[in-house]
């Protein structure tokens, strides 16, 4: 067990499995923009990430260098089981504590 | 691909801001959203949001994102290297406070007269009712002015379309306070009026439609007259020499719904009605209403038009008709006023701009004299990237410092901005103490600055030689251009703002020097309103008779005069006129005056043409009008005015007399149509009485404030002044405007001195041995002191002239302030460059002269 998720590292993880459990950091980026409307600068999306990858629940690889980033290569980050665990019990938990109240708190998607 | 990515310039500002950890990762991501945005919005905007990411990064590590222990030895490195030279320090901090605190006080003030919206809720969907109205109502307010059973007509009905209908009207009334009567603001109102705007009491309650008797006090009314006695409420007051109740005191600045009146008191209209015994009908009102949010804004608009229509008015009126005007809040000032404060915000921004870059300069002469310890600091394995954020942190400290005071110093003047009486009748006062958005504003401008002039010299740094900076002694080396480039640019913009102010200050005084048509020093004014008052008619004339008579009486007194309005006091009346005589299509909007025979003598206007009133002109006799050159002109030109008649609103008049032009409304109006009629034959119960004399204005004040009093106890004058004062105040926006204009230039121009003679101090300083080895040689004192003052004046000459094609490139949108000035006045552009070469010439003369004292026998010692 490595311990909670913060909510980020939860985003960023989902994001990760979206993507089909393998996705650069700038891939990452953009399922948030698109998906729920949330930009992070590419420096936290790394940090963060990086973090992840500490504690196991990831691991990374570079790519080749690219023109269009100026010679410079991507990072990769592929989700390890550990990290999906991880994932599941942070996300059974929110289920959990939604029980009962989730009709509640969807009828506010409604409004404006 | 297209493009080559991001300007190299960024991309290494970026390589040295972003933090080592994924540097690479990061760069590139951030080079490949630059190029998905310049496709989607052009390189220069693609240019400004890389920039913003890279800046977000760089902000988001020094505030958290990257490890703490980083930025607290940053800090604890940028506090160290503060204190090690406080002079550095102190000058630099107080530099910036006087930029920021000028940038704050102005945005302060900009933010309290254009911006800050009314304290109601709403404000958008209050409006008022003005009506179309047959009668003598063409260029009058009096369509919008209501009988008192009409207004509620439309309270009644219009619930379908409206959520209430409250009503306003203006009246000067009298107020027993602490230390006796006084004239002030009185908004009479329908009770709804608080409920409808949804207004909240600071102290006790507002009054409501139940109410009767109670009045609701400003809260400047009850700061300054009742002491902010919190016990006011509950106490009996006399308003008109009736009693009133105090219900509260209404908060949050409020100052009525009126954009030329700031109210002092509220009283509901049935309570003062019924406790003055005044008739109904003289107190008309003005409809407000609060537009539905479920009805469209158009559509409310032709309701109440029908509405308008369906209403039974009274008397011989028609109504064809109304609309919904918005409402004048205190916000929506003249677009002379807008162009003002954006002149001075503009002014004080260019002001924290050199401050901001006087902190460049003196940050490049200290990397200047750090090189050695950061060439070590290199030399041992810091990254340079690292080094800049430090020295950027550090920069970004001294900006915070030298913030703080500046706000400090925003609250000052803001307080003193406040504690100025603006010497009009609407009793107008600026609340302008910063509010939040302006404290968030001055933040970002502070770390602005921090990060803008730091950021050149903190790179400088990191790009120090190694091998040559350790190897060399104290000499070689010098900074040239960059710094160079600051303190051209300081003069630059120290040119722009001497230039505008200049102007604005020419233009001021053009304004100030134009014929009034009367004489003011030695006349003293002072309104008497008896309308309120229980007076009949004649009672009216009697009681002003009186009062002439016995200001005639007392000693020094010249002359005394009675009008109805006092020329340049704010008041004016306008009626439609025509020729009776001559070609009726030159009609002409009119200003009108009621005047007493004796009045143009009292304010020396001159007579041309026929004669002035006289005490043939009596109530019953032949209706008579003197008017001015400019209506005796436009009339009939070329041809003389006397015996000829026109009709004015209702009346026709035979002109007996032409008067030379004056100004009449504003200072640099110019003359316009104007009449005067005699007091005799038009009865009016409010008349300003105007006293000559030869005592000061003060005594005639005092004296004239008791003889009221003895006439009648419950009659307070109001806007007692020396007529000098009135003259003054009317030019006072502009003069408050070109005034403050040029002490921020004034304060512009010595901090673009400090910097030429820092600038010059520094590279004297670097050039000693060469400066020492010249006069060893036996070179003459003058030539090395010619050598740096030749220096200084090329920097003026560069500075002033860049700023005087910018300001000539700039004058046009100045066009809306001046006033008979060119935006390309030449006196203004002959001056400016001579006073800043002037200021510079003697910046750099200290300089020099410590480069004639150079030592050389010292100098070989110290090798």
């Amino acid at each position: 067990m490595g311990g909670t998720l913060g909510e980020l590292e939860q985003l960023l993880l989902m994001a990760l499995l979206r993507r089909g459990g393998e996705a650069s950091g700038i891939d990452l980026r953009a399922e948030l923009a698109e998906r729920i409307d949330r930009t992070v600068l590419p420096g936290a999306v790394y940090t963060i990430m990086e973090r992840l990858r500490e504690r196991g629940l990831v691991t990374s690889f570079t790519g080749s260098a690219t023109p269009e980033r100026g010679g410079r290569r991507r990072k990769y980050y592929r989700i390890a089981p550990s990290g999906e665990r991880a994932l599941a019990d942070s996300y059974r938990q929110v289920e959990r504590m939604a029980d009962g109240i989730a009709d509640r708190l969807r009828a506010h998607w409604e409004e404006p | 691909m297209k493009g080559g990515g991001p300007p190299g310039w960024a991309v290494r500002l970026a390589n040295l801001l972003v933090p080592s950890a994924s540097r690479e990762f990061v760069l590139g991501d951030l080079e490949e959203l630059f190029h998905e945005e310049e496709a989607r919005v052009g390189p220069r905007r693609a240019t400004l949001g890389y920039l913003g990411l890279v800046f977000r990064s760089w902000l988001g590590y020094v505030l958290s994102g990257g490890p703490v222990e980083d930025l607290v030895l940053d800090l604890r490195f940028a506090v160290r290297g503060l204190r090690r030279q406080p002079t550095f320090t102190v000058v630099s901090a107080a530099t910036l406070a006087i930029g920021i605190g000028a940038t704050t006080t102005m945005l302060s003030v900009a933010n309290a007269v254009l911006f800050r919206p009314p304290p109601i809720d709403d404000p958008e969907r209050v409006a008022s009712v003005w009506e179309f109205r047959s009668g003598d109502v063409w260029e009058s307010m009096e369509g919008r002015l209501l009988r008192y059973s009409r207004y509620e007509a439309y309270r009644d009905r219009s619930a379908p379309f409206l959520t209430d209908v409250a009503a306003h009207s203006y009246a000067r009334v009298a107020i027993g306070t602490d230390r006796g009567a006084v004239a002030v603001n009185g908004f009479i109102t329908s009770g709804n009026y608080f409920e409808m705007l949804g207004l909240v009491p600071t102290l006790g309650r507002l009054y409501t439609d139940d109410d009767e008797s109670v009045i609701v006090l400003s809260e400047r009314l009850w700061r300054t007259r009742f002491g902010a006695d919190p016990d006011v409420v509950g106490r009996t007051v006399s308003l008109d020499s009736r009693s009133f109740v105090v219900a509260g005191v209404v908060g949050s600045g409020f100052v009525g719904t009126m954009s030329t009146f700031t109210a002092d008191v509220w009283i509901p209209w049935r309570a003062f009605i019924r406790l003055t015994e005044t008739p109904e009908d003289a107190i008309r009102v003005v409809p407000l209403v609060r537009l539905r949010p479920d009805v469209p804004r158009a559509v409310a608009q032709e309701r109440v038009d029908e509405l308008a229509r369906s209403i039974e008015p009274a008397g011989r009126d028609t109504v064809r008709g109304a609309r919904l005007e918005n409402i004048l809040w205190r916000s929506d000032l003249s677009g002379v006023l807008r162009t003002g404060a954006a002149v001075l915000v503009t002014t004080a921004v260019l002001l924290l701009v050199i401050a901001g870059a006087n902190i460049g300069v003196m940050l490049l002469a200290r990397s200047f004299d750090r090189r050695k310890e950061i060439a070590v600091r290199l030399a041992i394995g810091a990254g340079g990237g690292r080094l800049v954020r430090q020295l950027l942190t550090e920069s970004c400290l001294l900006a915070l410092i030298g913030g703080a005071a500046g706000v400090g110093l925003a609250y000052v003047g803001t307080d003193l901005l406040s504690q100025i009486q603006f010497p009009i009748d609407a009793t107008l006062t600026v609340d302008a103490r910063p509010d939040r958005r302006v404290l968030l504003a001055s933040v970002v401008l502070t770390l602005a600055t921090g990060v803008l002039f730091g950021v050149g010299p903190a790179l400088r740094s990191a790009r120090t030689d190694l091998s040559s900076t350790l190897k060399e002694g104290t000499h070689g080396l010098r900074l040239g251009g960059r710094r160079n480039g600051f303190v051209v640019a300081q003069l630059v913009l120290a040119t722009v703002m001497l230039i505008t102010s200049g102007l604005l200050v020419r233009s001021f005084r053009e304004m100030t020097d134009v014929p009034l048509g009367f004489d003011p020093t030695g006349v003293t004014v002072a309104t008497v309103a008896l309308g309120t008052h229980d007076y009949e008619r004649d009672e009216v004339s009697r009681f002003y008779e009186r009062l002439v008579e016995e200001a005639r009486a007392l000693s020094g007194v010249e002359s005394v005069g009675l009008a109805r309005f006092v020329m340049l006091g704010g008041a004016n009346m306008g009626r439609r006129s025509v020729p009776l005589d001559g070609a009726p299509e030159v009609e002409a909007s009119v200003w009108i005056n009621i005047a007493d025979p004796d009045y143009f003598e009292t304010m020396r206007i001159e007579l041309v043409d026929g004669r002035l009133f006289g005490p043939g002109d009596a109530d019953g006799a032949p209706p008579v009008a003197v008017i001015n050159e400019t209506l005796a002109e436009r009339f009939w030109p070329g041809r003389s005015a006397v015996g000829r008649s026109l009709r004015a609103g209702a009346g026709e008049y035979e002109v007996v007399g032409v008067v030379r032009d004056g100004v009449y409304g504003f200072v640099y109006d110019g003359a316009r149509p104007y009449a005067f009629l005699p007091h005799a034959q038009n009865y009016r119960s409010s008349m300003s009485v105007h006293v000559r004399s030869t005592d000061g204005s003060e005594s005639i004040q005092t004296r004239l404030r008791a003889l009221v009093r003895e006439l009648d106890p419950d009659v307070a004058p109001s806007g007692l002044r020396a007529m000098d004062d009135v003259v003054r105040s009317n030019s006072f926006g502009p003069r408050f405007l070109s005034g403050l204009a040029f002490l921020f230039s004034a304060v512009g121009l010595l901090l673009a001195a400090l910097g030429v003679y820092g600038l010059l101090a520094v590279q004297v300083a670097q050039q000693t041995k060469e400066l020492g080895i010249r006069m060893a040689m036996g070179a003459d004192p003058h030539d090395v002191l010619l050598l740096v003052v030749r220096r200084g004046v090329r920097l003026a000459a560069a500075g002033c002239g860049v700023g005087v094609a910018l300001a000539l490139a700039a004058g046009r949108s100045l066009s809306p302030l001046l006033y008979s000035v060119t935006p390309f006045d030449a006196p203004t552009y002959l001056l400016v460059p001579t006073l800043l070469g002037a200021t510079v010439l003697v910046a750099s003369l200290a300089p020099a002269v410590r480069g004639t004292r150079v030592d050389p026998t010292v100098l070989l010692r110290d090798e």
